[in-house]
């Protein structure tokens, strides 16, 4: 060992502790043995094991990047480390985690969990048969216990972690196990190194990784006994006490009484022995142990007590234990003994948390006194203790702690964390609860932070006995991941602020930016709200670019809809089918909306689509529902009509979309081309040309959501920023206006034209939406079938209307419930007949309007309405859904 | 995270992928079936607990529907078969 | 359609980052691109493979290339062909007689290069697939997600993998991966 000097502060105190050391090896180095008090007993409690099992001791650490609810036994010591004891509960921290966290993904032939001696050997076996290797082990350093017994791992078996096909992954803990062997692990790469937070190298880095084959060698925890005040600061694991005082040089005990079942308290009391604390005694519960390590104690000439366990402890002031009660399993005959470390060897669990992550059910193992791992399919498979591979000289008692009285079982904990007792436990068996499963959410056993690591075990094993049956008859061990705590950052990783999901813009976005739009987040893309200029809210900017759209010319960026190009010979007769209209028949070189609805008969999804050869269309689909209409083409095409000749492609990036609109979009139009007859007779309502418009081929189509005579001029994306540039300079003197989706929301409404998604939500017919013009009668379509549903044609179904609000100046809150006049100022609950789904103040009206779904609406126009909210009653009257130019006269300009 | 074997391009992470229910659920004729026939089709599917031959489309890669035997308890994936191909045997256990 | 360099601006405007001795990242941009449908064994596969210069290959993550094309299949009857030859000239016989389709999808999606020594680790950051080398050899191709975004992954040759990104994902990947070059550089 070096003779350097770490630095840490404790609770606002300084220590000094090693290299090698955890916060809690250091600490007790420095006699800390009360360390802090339970959560909601406020008991005494003190360090109790030595790794991830450790209950009692959590910190907040302050230092680094910050973390709370640490076990101070599985923190490495680095110098200035600032760390500060909790009373079970931790605090988040007030400031942002800011260290760099990341992600990286791997497939290997074989994942070994736990590089003590059975995981290296199961790694060499793997890799010296030439197969790729992860290993992956959550300490400081490889070998198990071989390394709590600063014994050497066999240098064979560190040579194979040095091949090229195996990677190691040291302070790396698996926290999951999933379906067809993918694993999810976190690797701590900094914080055992100083208490720095890097940018240039991440924290945590989680690996996920899909094996074809795991191994899993994750060992075994020591448990404790139940008995009165076994909780006290001096009370702990032996194997952990042990380890302390061995590898660690702690010096806080002088005496200790060990408590066992097994043959590991014997080895634990002769560790102790050899580094100077007096063991005054073994007791044993088993009438005639023997062995190795018995033959040990008994040379050490220690007193060994058989048939005898703990049964009590006392305490000095402050809470330490001072002497500990030994009797039989009965409580006959007791004897207190003086000691300051009262160690219990209470017998091995394995480790089956990740095991029973993905199904497989531990078994009873009786000689091992453990629920054990015994598994090998081509997915999984286990060893060494995992799997009951424990002492081979070693006959463990199954035995979890004496009888208790009610005031004995009310201080005799199970579960450290929970505070709970072996008096809940009864509390439990009494209420009628049987499975542990019921037991765990009636008393909280397990369900904290150590997520019971210590408890498990012993909880099957005392309602066994409280109903007079085996552990294994109790029900099965299940465990969830994370099987320790772990950082959201860390699962996280990159995928925060900006990277948490991609953020789609158009070739145009720039332009936007530089403007001065805010955003509105259309699924993930961004598009231009509004444009304001200096001065204006929404509200004014919105009135300006409608108004400008309705006098002059605005141009929009629709770049974001959905474009699917359909080829094929049957590209027409597949349309047919799909939407509500006829499209086989649109001639080469027009274009027309069209509707599609579910199987259900529902409108999912509406778009322009566009002949631009005998056998090929240009479907559009609205922004949000691109990617699943081309799966609902797909779907179609490939499993149900697998005849037909079609085939569809995505091309959503391929175009970008400039919009001009208005009465002066024509003469805007024709500057932007100069050689293209832009008059009303050749390039007519619907109809799309192909020409060079700013020196690049374009298409353009004459379609209008707005009502207003407009162009859709389509390029390559490339262009698209071009094309936008080229309308903004050559408009300058027609006040051309950029405008957003707020306002296109405004203009399509005032026309009453639906928007899916605002106005539908799935369970709206086209009839429901007065559009029973776009539905054929003379063909089959989709979900055609369904309008003769009872409940497709019953009457009385929600159905578009307008409304317009008394108070001109009120723009009614979107979703807003409607009811019959009558009914605005009954008791509540009020009846509703509809609802609002869009509603905006309109420029052209000059005041506010809405759109809506209220039962039997069409027939209702002109009756009066309120809508009754929080703060006011709105008055309003049903109107027909379109607000101006019903005629549609401006659409030719 | 499922590991699914798409027939094209062999196992893939479950996010590339879209769910599409039991498989085998034949579209009616629908001038031919009843209103009941016709709901059954448009609302109901099976739901076993154990093997279900379900439908999956490859949506993030190749974009094809295909149908696989998967177990509804333990998330095991039996064979997979293409739209319009003889289904392979119910896998056993 | 040829590129009129005056007027076309790509997603990433030729951005370079990184050094070709540990990993390097760069937009190639204004690649030509197609999607072509076909089915295998059909008029309309076989002339399209004339076109090429080679068989399609009809095996999903295959690809195959000649002087001027490179064609990734990504489905039964699907591949993606990057190259500078005039396909739709080649291909216009095909195109009016047979069952094919031919769609320019050059500005659908833009070209990432990500080349040196630490490629594939940078890749495997985002990258849920088998990037083993026995798994994706050269020439190997793949769609799927990266960092969120569709992409086409192409294993063009040593330390050299081609990403395709659907264009308006184009920033957030970059963003994505020249982060993820953190600890190599």
């Amino acid at each position: 060992m070096t003779n350097e000097i770490l630095n840490f502060t404790f609770d606002g105190s300084p220590y000094i502790g090693r290299p090698g050391d955890t916060l809690a090896s250091a600490l007790l180095r420095s006699n800390v043995v009360h360390f802090t008090d339970s959560s909601y007993k406020e008991r005494p409690r003190g360090i109790f094991g030595l790794w991830v099992e450790e209950p009692n001791a959590l910190v907040t650490v302050e230092t680094g990047a910050g973390e709370t609810m640490v076990p101070a036994t599985t923190i490495e010591l680095v110098d200035g480390l600032v760390a500060r004891s909790l009373q079970g509960v931790g605090d988040l921290p007030d400031t942002r985690d800011n260290a760099r966290y990341d992600k990286t993904n791997r497939h290997v032939d074989v994942l070994v969990v736990g590089a003590g001696l059975s995981g290296l050997m199961a790694a060499a076996e793997h890799a010296r048969a030439g197969r790729s290797v992860i290993i992956v082990d959550d300490k400081p350093e490889v070998g198990g216990h071989l390394a709590d017994l600063q014994r050497e791992v066999p240098a064979d078996l560190l040579d194979v972690l040095a091949l090229p096909n195996v990677t190691h992954l040291q302070r790396t803990t698996v926290i999951g196990l999933y379906d067809q062997g993918y694993a999810v692990a976190v690797e701590r790469r900094t914080d055992h190194v100083s208490t720095e937070v890097r940018s240039d190298m991440s924290r945590m880095r989680t690996w996920h990784i899909r094996a074809d084959h795991t191994v899993l060698a994750t060992g075994a925890l020591q448990r404790p006994l139940v008995f009165a005040n076994n909780d006290r600061p001096g009370v702990m694991l032996s194997h952990a006490a042990a380890t302390y005082v061995d590898k660690f040089g702690v010096e806080a005990f002088k005496t200790a009484v060990v408590v066992t079942v097994d043959n590991q308290g014997y080895r634990d009391a002769v560790r102790l022995a050899h580094n100077g604390v007096q063991v005054i005694a073994v007791v044993d519960i088993r009438s005639k142990p023997s062995g190795r390590a018995v033959e040990a104690v008994k040379e050490l000439k220690i007193p060994i007590f058989t048939n005898k366990t703990a049964v009590d402890t006392g305490a000095i002031a402050g809470g330490r234990v001072a002497n500990v009660t030994i009797a039989s399993a009965e409580g006959n005959n007791p004897e207190i003994i003086n000691t300051d470390l009262v160690a219990m060897s209470g017998g091995w669990t394995p480790t089956v948390h990740l095991a029973t992550y993905i199904g497989i059910k531990p078994t009873w193992d009786r000689a091992c006194a453990a629920f054990v791992v015994r598994h090998k399919t081509a997915l999984h498979s286990t060893t060494g203790m995992l799997s009951g591979d424990f002492a081979e000289d070693d006959e463990p008692m199954v035995f979890f702690g004496p009888i208790l009285d009610q005031q004995q079982a009310e201080v005799a904990f199970v579960d450290h964390q929970r505070d709970a007792t072996a008096r809940d436990l009864r509390r439990a068996i009494n209420a009628g609860m049987r499975s542990i499963e019921h037991v765990k959410r009636y008393t909280a056993i397990g369900t904290a932070h150590d997520q019971g690591k210590t408890s498990g075990t012993i909880t099957m094993g005392l309602i066994g006995q409280a109903l007079g049956l085996a552990p294994d008859e109790i029900g099965s061990l299940t465990f969830r991941p994370p099987y320790i705590q772990v950082p959201f950052a860390a699962l996280a990783g990159r995928d925060r602020g900006l990277l948490s999901d991609p953020v789609r813009t158009t070739p145009i976005h720039s332009w936007h930016v530089n403007a001065g739009a805010p955003m509105e987040d259309v699924g993930q893309w961004k598009r231009p709200w509004y444009f304001p200029q200096a001065g204006e809210d929404m509200h004014a900017a919105v009135l300006r670019e409608c108004a400008a759209a309705r006098n002059d010319v605005a141009v929009m960026d629709a770049s974001t809809l959905g474009k699917i190009d359909i080829q094929g010979p049957d590209a027409g007769i597949f349309l047919d089918r799909i939407y509500t209209n006829m499209f086989s028949t649109l001639k080469v070189g027009m274009s027309r909306y069209g509707l599609m609805c579910g199987v259900d008969g529902m409108v999912f999804d509406d778009g322009v689509t566009t002949r631009v050869g005998e056998n090929h269309f240009i479907m559009t689909t609205t922004t949000g529902g691109a990617a699943k209409v081309l799966d609902w083409l797909e779907e179609w095409l490939q499993t149900e009509w697998p005849d037909l000749k079609v085939y569809c492609t995505s091309v959503t990036e391929q175009i970008s979309t400039v919009a001009i609109i208005g009465p002066k979009s024509r003469e805007l139009m024709g500057r932007l081309s100069p050689g293209l007859d832009v008059s009303n007779e050749a390039f007519a309502f619907m109809e799309n040309k192909h020409a060079e418009v700013s020196g690049v081929a374009a298409r353009i189509a004459r379609i209008s959501f707005s009502g207003e005579l407009a162009y859709e001029i389509n390029v390559p994306a490339w262009y698209g920023l071009h094309i936008w540039e080229s309308v903004m300079r050559e408009g300058a003197d027609l006040n051309i206006t950029p405008y957003g989706t707020e306002s296109m929301h405004v203009l399509r409404a005032e026309k009453g034209f639906v928007i899916v998604g605002q106005e539908t939500d799935g369970t709206q017919t086209p009839d429901d939406l007065g559009m029973d013009w776009i539905v054929s009668k003379k063909k089959d379509f989709v979900g055609k079938r369904s309008f003769s549903r009872a409940d497709t044609s019953r009457a009385g179904r929600h159905q578009l209307v307008g409304i317009l609000p008394d108070q001109g100046d009120y723009v009614v809150p979107e979703g807003a419930y409607i009811a019959n006049a009558s009914d605005a100022n009954v008791a509540m609950p009020i009846k509703h007949i509809g609802y609002i789904t869009s509603s905006y103040p309109s420029a052209e009206l000059g005041r506010s309007f809405a759109l809506a779904l209220v039962a039997n609406g069409r027939e209702r126009i002109g009756e009066r309405i309120a809508i009754p909210m929080a703060d006011r009653v709105v008055t309003g009257v049903i109107t027909d859904s379109v607000f101006i130019d019903k005629e549609n006269s401006r659409r030719d300009g | 995270m499922l590991h699914i074997p798409c027939p094209y391009c062999g196992p893939r992470d479950e996010t590339e992928f879209h769910y599409g229910a039991e498989a085998h659920v034949a579209y009616p004729e629908p001038n031919e079936v009843s209103d009941a026939d016709w709901a059954k089709y448009i609302f109901i599917r099976s739901n076993p607990k154990g093997w279900l031959a379900e439908r999956w489309v490859h949506s993030a890669g190749c974009r094809r529907w295909f149908n696989v035997w998967r177990n509804t308890v333990t998330h095991e994936f039996g064979p997979s078969y293409k739209p319009f191909t003889a289904q392979p045997e119910k896998p056993t256990s | 359609m040829m590129v009129n360099s005056e007027y076309a601006r790509s997603p990433l405007s030729g951005a370079q980052h990184g050094r070709d001795d540990c990993v390097s990242i760069k937009e190639v941009a204004f690649s030509r691109s197609f999607d072509l449908r076909a089915e295998p064994g059909s008029d309309g596969y076989n002339e399209a493979n004339l076109a090429l210069g080679f068989v399609l290959p009809a095996i999903v993550g295959k690809s195959a290339s000649s002087e001027n094309f490179t064609a990734l299949c990504l489905g039964p009857d699907w591949w993606y062909i990057t190259g500078t030859g005039d396909l739709f000239g080649e291909l216009s016989h095909a195109l009016a007689t047979t069952h094919i389709s031919l769609v320019d999808v050059s500005a659908q999606r833009t070209k990432l290069e990500i080349t040196g020594p630490h490629a594939s680790d940078v890749l495997a950051h985002y990258w849920e697939q088998d990037l083993r080398v026995s798994h994706f050899p050269v020439g190997a191709c793949s769609q799927g997600i990266l960092a969120k975004a569709p992409v086409i992954v192409w294993h063009c040759c040593e330390n050299c993998y081609v990403v395709f990104v659907r264009s308006s994902f184009a920033e957030h990947l970059w963003t994505a991966l020249t982060d993820a070059t953190v600890e190599y550089l």
